[in-house]
């Protein structure tokens, strides 16, 4: 009897591969698909005829035998039903798992391919109509009937795995958009995580249990009758299987569906707590409590656009709502404002420069300046126009000249080009530097090939009052994106030095001599409060120095340190060192980079 | 008595709302021809299926002998439900491999002329029969159902067919169990004979036990009431009576001119009437 059904669908399968090659070029010949080739249709055909073959060779499982009129002679044949099954099962299961590998292998190596479905969502549909398809074909004698109950049960399948999928996702307080946990994955979002693909093809596999364990069960009681009875135990044992099958969907989802731990990100404040974000909560570590952000879920995703202490401000993105904007979070109750809500379509990198209970952002381009208080929400839009072609812009300064608000950016390639903004929407090239410019104590930092220029404004106009003949580098340093109290000094890197620039004389004092293969970086929070970063590649260590008056006081070295892997850093903030080693996090506070404890983690 | 060859407990079949079978009881034994008859929808091939596995009882078992595989059971359905697609050689050799057919006779092909090359559904009802029969008897069946197919072929065929089945009969002491309608054929054949009304059998008897058990009368005058009538029937002039079951004494304590009736016509009046 496997002759003959290997015999009826290896015909079948050769009729359908011959179809499946010639379809494609008789699609490509037509006119109206005209610059279209044969590759072009061939995975496209292939895929929709997968599906329809799944189908079939689910459905048709005996429908050659009734054509014939011979089911009758195959039930009285000495074989149990189980057995008939499993007989006329076999051959089409390795037609179709045949097509599936071909389908595959020809996946695999065409990288380029037009394909109608991704891959994610191909492999599900096909097996599913393949299983679901076979656990109805006794049941009516029609394929068309057939493939329609098909199709509903397939309806069926998906609304349960999706709700046991989701159910389970929504116990553990994940937001079920950003699983992008729809019924099948899709790989067009930017999150794809793994745990939640194997779950997600878990359940669906799991779901087609009660179909086939139905089907098995009331085709032991099979026989020639009409098919009412049949389908009514099939319904009964569907019903009754389909309980703890979804329950135990849900299980797995409740249990294996987790934020994956590459997407948590982890900041320490200038206050030195710990801020665990995620794209489903924000949680705020101090030593002795776990605070949770009131408002769900935004993510953070520069770090820090601003840390005021209490108050961290930063970017959000929302993409289950379309949208995104500035928030503030104060870290002392967890409580989250947002101050700027704008359209995802919108939305774009902003860099965000607070002075008082104004903070400015600037859009990608440029062309429009947001002025937030934060205290009123009010929001003012100035708009520019402007030659410049749109590149990475943000803003280093901002300032008043004659009662007029300004703000100084830079448009960010090879060259910085200096642009002041005026509150009332003109535009004004100041200057070019070749390295990034600063704008510290009302004192604009350019540079260029040999020496670094300092600019004072009067009477509406940069003027220089300095020049120092060394390029002073290192400027661009973090925490100027507020505004603080005059500085005193600056730190800057030089040649093979670590220097000192006093602001009132603008004398330049030797601090430290740098190693050559070794990066260093100055790093700036609030007055009198500077480091040196001193990243050794070759050997991987990260070392932390107190800049203090002509001095560099060596703080603490972190061993294992590779700038390469995101999720295996060391990262100096506001309030110390986080040291990420995968999933273990670190924490060490400044001054004197204590390790830091905290609750919860 | 021979041994039994299977045995049917309690049987209950449904199909859509209507009990076939209610419950039926009965056993059959090696050797032994047994016709079953019945009204149109009575069950006859309803319980034939049963036995042949076609169709599973909602309730009820039926027992077969311990020697009794379900390779020896030959079921030829009042369908002759064959791979209809299949050529005649394709259809041997797949019957002959399930089945586990060393030596396949093809005499009754070869008296019908049959091209190997031609197809199931080519063939006539008369040929489809007999092609099926020497299928079945390949099988040397220990049990043989056939439903419902003698009358559809023709003297010349029938007779073949009738002559095969007694050769197994002979042979293997196979025990058969047909469905019939028409007994002018068979008349001289089977040994027992079953009547399935509504689901029950209503009759089973030894042929000729059944013989001398139910005669008929055919007069004016009523009969007494010690008579049991099974059937009555009026004719221009009288009317016949149908006694089961007859007893000697009837005919020594009246004057009714009993009369001896063929099978057909025995059958006919369980079919066609009720217990009166």
């Amino acid at each position: 009897m496997f002759n003959k059904e290997f015999r009826e669908v290896g015909k079948q399968s050769l009729f359908f591969s011959l179809f499946i090659l010639f379809c494609p070029a008789v699609l490509s010949l037509l006119p109206l698909m005209s610059g279209m080739s044969y590759a072009d249709f061939l995975f496209p055909t292939l895929q929709f005829g997968l599906f329809f073959w799944a189908l079939f060779m689910g459905t048709s499982l005996f429908s050659s035998d009734k054509a014939q009129g011979g089911m009758e002679y195959l039930l009285s044949l000495p074989y149990s039903r189980l057995k008939i099954i499993g007989i006329k099962v076999l051959p089409r299961l390795a037609s179709v798992f045949l097509f599936f590998l071909v389908y595959l292998l020809l996946y695999l190596n065409t990288p380029d391919a037009a394909v109608a479905v991704p891959f994610f969502v191909f492999m599900p549909v096909f097996f599913c109509l393949f299983v679901l398809g076979l656990s109805l074909s006794a049941g009516s004698d029609n394929l068309i009937l057939l493939a329609l109950g098909t199709f509903l049960l397939f309806a069926l399948h998906q609304i349960l795995a999706t709700l046991s999928v989701w159910g389970g996702a929504a116990v553990k307080g994940l937001r079920l958009q950003w699983l992008n946990l729809t019924p099948f994955i899709t790989e067009t979002y930017d999150v794809f995580d793994w745990t939640a693909v194997g779950v997600v093809l878990f359940v669906t596999g799991l779901l087609l249990i009660p179909f086939l364990v139905s089907f098995l069960l009331s085709f032991r009681k099979y026989d020639i009758r009409p098919a009412g009875r049949y389908n009514r135990r099939y319904t009964g044992f569907l019903a009754i299987s389909l309980l703890p099958i979804l329950a135990l969907s849900f299980l797995t989802s409740a249990f294996f569906l987790d934020v994956e731990w590459s997407d948590i990100d982890y900041r320490l404040t200038g206050e030195q707590k710990l801020i665990e974000a995620t794209p489903y909560y924000l949680k705020i570590h101090t030593k002795d409590k776990v605070l949770k952000a009131d408002r769900a879920c935004p993510s953070f995703f520069q770090g820090f656009l601003i840390d005021e202490g209490r108050y961290i401000y930063d970017s959000f993105a929302v993409f289950d709502q379309n949208a995104g904007g500035i928030m503030r979070l104060d870290t002392s109750t967890g409580k989250v404002d947002v101050l700027l809500r704008v359209s995802y379509k919108s939305w774009g990198y902003w860099n965000a420069y607070k002075y008082g209970s104004k903070i400015a952002l600037l859009s990608r381009d440029a062309a429009v300046l947001k002025v937030i208080d934060e205290n009123t929400k009010d929001v003012k839009a100035i708009h520019f126009r402007h030659g410049y072609a749109k590149k990475l812009c943000h803003i280093f300064g901002t300032g008043l000249s004659q009662g007029r608000r300004f703000w100084l950016i830079r448009f960010w390639m090879k060259k910085s080009t200096v642009l002041r903004l005026w509150e009332e929407g003109g535009v004004e090239e100041i200057a070019v530097s070749t390295a990034i410019p600063a704008y510290i104590n009302d004192i604009l930092f350019i540079h260029d090939e040999s020496t670094t220029k300092l600019l004072r404004e009067e009477d509406g106009r940069f003027e220089v009052v300095a020049v120092l003949e060394t390029v002073l580098r290192g400027l661009w340093i973090y925490g100027l994106t507020t505004e603080f109290e005059p500085l005193r000094e600056m730190y800057g890197i030089s040649g093979e030095k670590i220097l000192r620039l006093d602001l009132e004389t603008f004398k330049l004092d030797e601090v430290l001599p740098t190693e050559k293969e070794k990066y260093y970086s100055v790093v700036f929070f609030r007055p009198g409060h500077f480091y040196l970063e001193e990243r050794d590649r070759k050997n991987k260590t990260f070392s932390v120095y107190r800049l203090e008056g002509k001095e560099a006081e060596f703080i603490r070295t972190f061993p294992e340190a590779d700038s390469e892997n995101y999720l295996h850093r060391i990262i100096l903030t506001k309030g110390g060192i986080l040291v990420r080693r995968g999933k273990k996090i670190k924490a060490y506070g400044f001054p004197g980079l204590n390790e830091l404890k905290f609750k919860g983690l | 008595m021979s041994r039994k060859i299977v045995d049917i407990k309690d049987l209950h079949v449904r199909i859509g709302k209507k009990q076939v079978l209610k419950g039926l009881n009965i056993a059959f034994y090696r050797g032994e021809y047994v016709v079953i008859a019945g009204k149109s929808g009575a069950g006859k091939s309803t319980f034939l299926r049963c036995l042949s596995g076609s169709i599973l009882p909602d309730a009820g078992w039926i027992v077969p002998d311990k020697d009794l595989s379900r390779k020896k059971i030959g079921f030829i359905s009042d369908g002759r439900s064959l791979f209809s697609h299949f050529t005649i050689s394709r259809m041997v050799n797949f019957h002959t491999r399930i089945y586990g057919i060393k030596n396949f006779d093809n005499t009754l092909i070869k008296e019908l002329k049959l091209s190997p090359g031609r197809k199931i559904k080519s063939l006539s009802m008369g040929e489809r029969t007999l092609f099926h029969l020497t299928l079945v008897l390949n099988q040397k069946p220990d049990l043989l159902l056939v439903d419902e197919v003698i009358h559809a072929i023709d003297p010349f065929l029938r007779e073949r067919f009738l002559e095969s089945v007694l050769d197994i009969i002979e042979e293997r002491g196979t025990a058969t169990i047909a469905v019939n309608h028409t007994f002018s054929d068979i008349e001289k054949i089977p040994e027992r004979v079953l009547i399935l009304d509504e689901g029950r059998f209503i009759l089973d008897e030894k042929t000729d036990d059944l013989k001398n058990r139910l005669k008929k009368v055919a007069t004016k005058e009523p009969l007494p009431k010690n008579i049991p009538v099974v059937f009555k029937k009026e004719t221009g002039f009288c009317r016949e009576y149908f006694i089961y079951p007859f007893d000697e004494k009837f005919r020594r304590d009246s004057s009714f001119l009993f009369e001896d009736i063929k099978l057909e016509e025995i059958i006919k009046a369980f079919i066609g009437g009720r217990y009166v």
